[in-house]
């Protein structure tokens, strides 16, 4: 099972500014750097019409470090579409 | 703010990039002031570039992705043209290019001394180094590396400006190639380097949606499946726009100034690059050889006056001064024309090719619009004549349109690369390149290549590939729903995601160029600046092709020559050949009377198989219910067996009027000298144009300027008043007005340029003509370049049907050529070693070279033939003779050969030693003898498995027990049935068309031959369904369905279902046969 973050704020561009894991609530602290990773679509979806091809091919990345009350972390975010869910990739701390 | 993408694919690159360049322009028009192409390794998509930037008022820039070998190794660069000097860049640019496709690598590339060759001491050209240079990859792992490479460049190219560094963030994971780290490291770079530095998105596709088919293209480059072989980062290689591009800036620089900075060199550099395609590229300039490479010394009009003057008297010898007057008013016009558009020289060199075809002894016809022209009748380039056919020159040129117009001349096809080479050698390689074409994906393809990426086996995709007829693949899934050749694929891709998936891809595939190729017939004949003008490349012939297609010819200003290599042409120049060396006929077929009653009487009995153009089941059909009588019928029928007619229902008015069933309605006393050669109907251009003139008092410049503008929605308002004004001024009915302006409007598809059709009916006429004085010389000539769209075993058919002999093939005797013998029955057609399967060109050149031998053993010693081919030629009996077991009387047979070859082959020959004889090898009296024989249904399935043909007897005779039984009707017996008679037929498929209905229905058209004729059937909607995936797959069929009388001749078979003939077959042999189900099945269908 996939950990989720909640209750993500964005900033106007789109990056995150602030959510909620493990019920601890977190300021980014780094500047998020935006990436888009790969995905397998030819493994996954059931079709491929035309309109759908960027959300079956990439998937939208952030990297960045985050702190709460009580530790600092670094995190890869992965934002799912067309869901909206936020994932967590990586997690170092 | 502004901003200009560089660096932008199109799909002209092909398997790279995903959008045409008139799509990425119209797209760009709202956002940017220019935009770039950069394809893969060539121009291939810049000349559509540039007219659709013209057309959206787009500055356009154009340059290449092209791999430069330097000391450190290979980088593939952004090479860009300056504009607005003359040509310098886009010539530079050109060179650069067609130098790369000279290198001795697979791939085109260029080495770094040539590259600043032809840059020289003035480079009009920018090279941009970015993430897939050297300098690129490696400015994160290993700054010596970098530093090294980039020393190469900077001492290579000095001139400020030359050299640039491309920066590019495709927001790839941080630290890698393309990523925002990477992008900033090159920024760096150029700074350190005091380099300018651009902002380019690397761009492959106009959308992100678009990344999904970029995947599947870079499948196809790499002939792997997804997941085994690298994959593009991410969807981010889009056309972005300027502030998503001002945004990465700033991400990238992480300061404003510098953003700003960055930003504003890569503007500077796009000014730099924007082209003005007149004085860079010669945009629409026309450009012909100079008069010197056409050995003429004095003004081109003059010289094109005398010699078309004096061909009058070549032409029309003792004529008679009336009409002489009227050819030589004709002659004036037409010159007067030519003259004002400047085209005197393109004519010249038309004719000057013409000849030059002429004197090597090979056969030349023209086509197209140009058989209109009385200039070329004259320069020997048609051999039409236009005033006898009633054939217009406003229809193929005329002072209204200042395009060059298309001369396309058809030649022998056996010899058409002597042509071209002739055609190198005498204008010189600078003037003369071959032209290319971009083949696209359809259906089939497209379905493959998609199947590939999701890594389909072979046999799955094979299966659903073999049943896509006739749409588009961007219609997969509509069709898919419609077609029950597909209901099976339709039903399993609702369980199975891959198929589903399948279906989405290949309709994202469908009409992306696929590959480059040489078009089989154009050659671009320029002035000496033209490979100044376009970028070249090898061709498998050797000569260089341009990268530029036909449809970039006109917008160039290039002057393409369409020499078409029509196997007909070589099929009858072989017949003519074979009749001079065995018989001492000559035959002079440009020169044979056209009227003679006993070709249209063979014409007449349908039999048209191997004539040109009206061989197919369709034109077979309508042969039957037209009945030619002379020359203009032939025109006639090949332009009404069209897809435009068809639809327009025009063909039964036509007949009915012919056949005098129905009254030729000439709506109008004026229009019946128009209209009478064809009843009524309005069939051709050149009628419409007559119309138009004697309706409306125009010129038939105007009228045909105007039937050009019917195919244009926006202007058939226009037209029509001017139509209805015009005639009413003159006089003509309201009611009159009304029927005829119907005609005008709908006739845009319909109508067929006369002047085609005649140039077509000559060599329909031709061949008919030796079909009927020369038929063995025809059927040897037939099956020496197989013009036709049958099999060759039916040209056997027809060879037996019309008493045409047919010896064997003999290895004392056969060659590469289908020869015509004399025999004491006279002459007869010797079958050739050339269609046996599996026997190598080598292997066939020692045969003839070694002819004749003296037994089986000198043959195997000095033949060299393999073992497999030893045996073949053993199975189709032609080592009998050289064995001595031709007769029936002899003691030995095949299968005796068979075991004696088998030894034979056994033993290793020794070298050839012209002293040593064959004794060693076993001598004939050696063969033993005793073996069981081959039953005459075991050479004929050899026959047919080695050569593809059954040459002792027909195919279908083996199942003629099982027919009999079923009463199955023989093909020539079904003309004389009544109409709607119940039949079945049987026989081998011959071919299957699907052409395009006036109901938009599908109806499917499938010949069997079985012998002694052809039986064409037509299944419609439910017959289709009733036997699916047997309508485009089996060979051997049987039909069972109603006979349709169609004409005095003509009858085809409504079909109601079809059977599988060897499974038939196969049943009725084991006792199971299933006999009762096909009669309960007609029982129902009566």
């Amino acid at each position: 099972m996939q950990q989720v973050v909640t209750g993500v704020v964005l900033d106007p561009d789109g990056a995150p500014i602030s959510f909620t894991f493990e019920n601890r609530h977190y300021l980014v602290s780094s500047r998020p750097v935006r990436w888009y990773s790969r995905k397998i679509w030819w493994q996954q979806a059931q079709s491929a019409p035309k309109g759908v091809g960027s959300a079956l091919v990439e998937v939208e990345m952030w990297r960045l470090w985050a702190t709460s009350e009580f530790d600092r972390i670094f995190l890869e975010l992965r934002h799912q579409q067309p869901d909206g869910v936020w994932e967590i990739y990586r997690i170092d701390s | 703010m502004s901003f200009v993408h560089l660096n932008v694919a199109s799909a002209y690159s092909a398997h790279y990039g995903v959008n045409r360049p008139e799509h990425l322009v119209v797209a760009a028009s709202e956002k940017f002031d220019a935009l770039a192409i950069t394809d893969r390794d060539g121009l291939y998509g810049a000349v559509k570039h540039i007219g659709a930037c013209i057309a959206n008022k787009v500055s356009p820039i154009v340059g290449v992705s092209l791999s430069v070998e330097t000391a450190g190794g290979e980088s593939r660069v952004i090479i860009l043209a300056h504009g607005h000097n003359k040509g310098r860049g886009w010539s530079q640019l050109c060179r650069i290019i067609s130098k790369a496709h000279q290198s001795k690598n697979k791939k085109p590339i260029i080495g770094m001394s040539a590259l600043v060759e032809i840059l020289g001491e003035n480079p009009a050209c920018s090279i941009l180094l970015g993430g897939e240079s050297i300098v690129g990859k490696s400015v994160l792992e290993d700054s010596r590396l970098t530093a090294n490479e980039l020393s190469i460049w900077k001492n290579a190219l000095l001139k400020p400006g030359s050299l640039v560094i491309e920066v590019t963030n495709l927001l790839t994971e941080p630290g890698t190639l393309y990523s925002e780290k990477h992008a900033r490291a090159m920024l760096e770079l150029a700074d350190q380097n005091n380099l300018p530095a651009v902002l380019t998105n690397a761009v492959r596709y106009l959308q992100p949606d678009d990344a999904l088919t970029a995947d599947v293209l870079d499948s196809a480059r790499h002939l792997e499946p997804l997941g085994l072989f690298t994959l593009q980062p991410n969807a981010q290689a889009w056309l972005k726009p300027v502030e998503e591009m001002a945004r990465i800036a700033l991400e990238v620089s992480e300061d404003t100034q510098r953003a700003r900075k960055l930003l504003t060199s890569t503007a500077f550099l796009a000014d730099k690059c924007r082209l003005d395609p007149v004085s860079d590229c010669s945009w629409g300039v026309p450009k012909t050889p100079e008069q010197q490479a056409l050995g003429i010394d004095e003004n081109p009009f003059e010289v094109l006056w005398q010699r078309s003057h004096s061909a009058i008297s070549w032409r029309y010898p003792a004529v008679k001064a009336a009409e002489l007057a009227h050819i030589q008013h004709r002659l004036s016009k037409e010159l007067i024309a030519i003259n004002q558009l400047g085209f005197a020289t393109y004519f010249l060199t038309v004719a000057d090719v013409a000849q030059m075809i002429r004197d090597m002894k090979i056969r030349i016809a023209a086509r197209g619009s140009g058989a209109g022209s009385l200039v070329n009748y004259l320069l020997g380039i048609s051999g039409v004549d236009p005033i006898a056919e009633g054939l217009l020159f406003e229809r193929f040129l005329s002072t209204e349109r200042s395009t060059l117009p298309d001369i396309d001349i058809d030649v022998e096809s056996a010899r058409r690369h002597e042509i071209y080479r002739a055609i190198f050698r005498r204008y010189g390689g600078s003037r003369v390149t071959l032209l290319s074409m971009q083949s696209t994906y359809r259906g089939r393809g497209a379905v493959r290549d998609g199947g590939l990426a999701l890594g389909l086996e072979d046999e799955e995709i094979d299966d659903i590939a073999k049943n896509m007829w006739r749409f588009s693949a961007r219609n997969f899934r509509k069709a898919m729903n419609e077609k029950p050749e597909l209901a099976r694929f339709a039903s399993d891709s609702k369980e199975n995601r891959q198929l589903n998936l399948l279906v989405d891809i290949t309709e994202r595939l469908d009409r992306l160029p696929r590959h480059i190729s040489v078009h089989p017939c154009g050659v671009i004949l320029g002035n000496s600046s033209l490979l100044d003008l376009t970028p070249t490349e090898p061709s498998g012939m050797g000569l260089p092709m341009s990268q530029f297609d036909k449809d970039d010819m006109d917008p160039m200003g290039f002057l393409k020559l369409d020499v078409l290599g029509v196997r007909m042409q070589s099929a009858m120049a072989y017949a003519v050949r074979e009749a001079k060396r065995v018989n001492q006929d000559v035959i002079e077929l440009d020169s044979i009377a056209k009227d003679d009653p006993l070709v249209y009487k063979q014409i007449r009995t349908t039999n048209t198989l191997g004539i040109f153009q009206i061989e197919s089941p369709g034109q077979r059909e309508l042969t039957g219910k037209h009945q030619p009588t002379q020359f203009n019928d032939l025109t006639l029928q090949i332009s009404l067996f069209r897809p435009g007619p068809m639809k327009g229902n025009m063909i039964k008015p036509y007949l009915d009027g012919r056949h005098g069933i129905a009254q030729p309605d000439y709506i109008h006393p004026d229009l019946r000298p128009i209209l009478e050669e064809s009843y009524g109907v309005v069939v051709f251009h050149e009628q419409l144009m007559k119309i138009m003139q004697k309706m409306t008092g125009c010129t038939l410049a105007r009228a045909d300027e105007m039937r050009r503008m019917l195919g244009k929605d926006s202007r058939v308002s226009t037209i029509e008043k001017y139509f209805r004004d015009s005639a009413l001024a003159r006089g003509y009915s309201q009611s009159v007005i009304e029927r005829v302006w119907s005609i005008i409007e709908g006739f845009g598809s319909f109508g067929f340029c006369k002047a085609h059709g005649a140039a077509f009916a000559l060599p329909t006429y031709q061949s008919a003509w030796l079909k009927t004085h020369y038929p063995t010389e025809f059927i040897a000539g037939l099956l020496t370049h197989d013009p036709g769209m049958y099999p060759k075993r039916l040209l056997l058919g027809e060879a037996r049907r019309l008493g045409v002999k047919i010896l064997p093939i003999d290895v004392n005797y056969s060659t590469n050529e289908y020869l015509v013998e004399k025999t004491n029955a006279g002459n007869a057609v010797r079958m050739a070693l050339s269609d046996i399967a599996g026997m190598s060109t080598p292997e066939i050149e020692r045969i003839i070279c070694e002819q004749p031998f003296v037994d089986i053993a000198d043959f195997y010693q000095r033949a060299r033939p393999s073992k497999r081919t030893m045996e073949r030629l053993t199975l189709i009996g032609a080592l009998d003779t050289l064995a001595g077991i031709a007769g029936i009387d002899s003691e030995s047979n095949r299968a005796d050969l068979l075991v004696y070859v088998r030894q034979l082959c056994a033993k290793r020959p020794k070298p050839i030693d012209a002293n040593q004889l064959s004794f060693e090898l076993g001598a004939l009296q050696n063969l033993p003898t005793g073996n069981l024989g081959l039953t005459k249904e075991e050479e004929l399935e050899n026959e047919l498995e080695i050569t593809g043909m059954d040459i002792s007897e027909h195919e279908i005779e083996k199942f003629q027990q099982m027919l009999d039984e079923m009463g199955v009707v023989r093909a020539n017996e079904l003309v004389n049935l009544r109409s709607n008679t119940e039949v079945l037929v049987a026989g081998v498929r011959v071919a299957t068309q699907t052409p395009p209905m006036r109901s938009g229905k599908r109806v499917v058209f499938i010949s069997l031959d079985d012998g002694t004729g052809c039986a064409d059937a037509t299944f419609f909607d439910e017959a289709q369904r009733r036997c699916a995936s047997l309508l485009f797959q089996n060979r051997l069929l049987l039909i069972s369905g109603k006979t349709r009388r169609t004409g005095v001749r003509g009858v085809s078979i409504l079909a109601e279902n079809a059977w599988d003939l060897r499974q038939l077959w196969h049943d009725w042999e084991n006792g199971s046969y299933s006999w009762l189900k096909i009669e309960s099945n007609l029982m129902i269908s009566t």
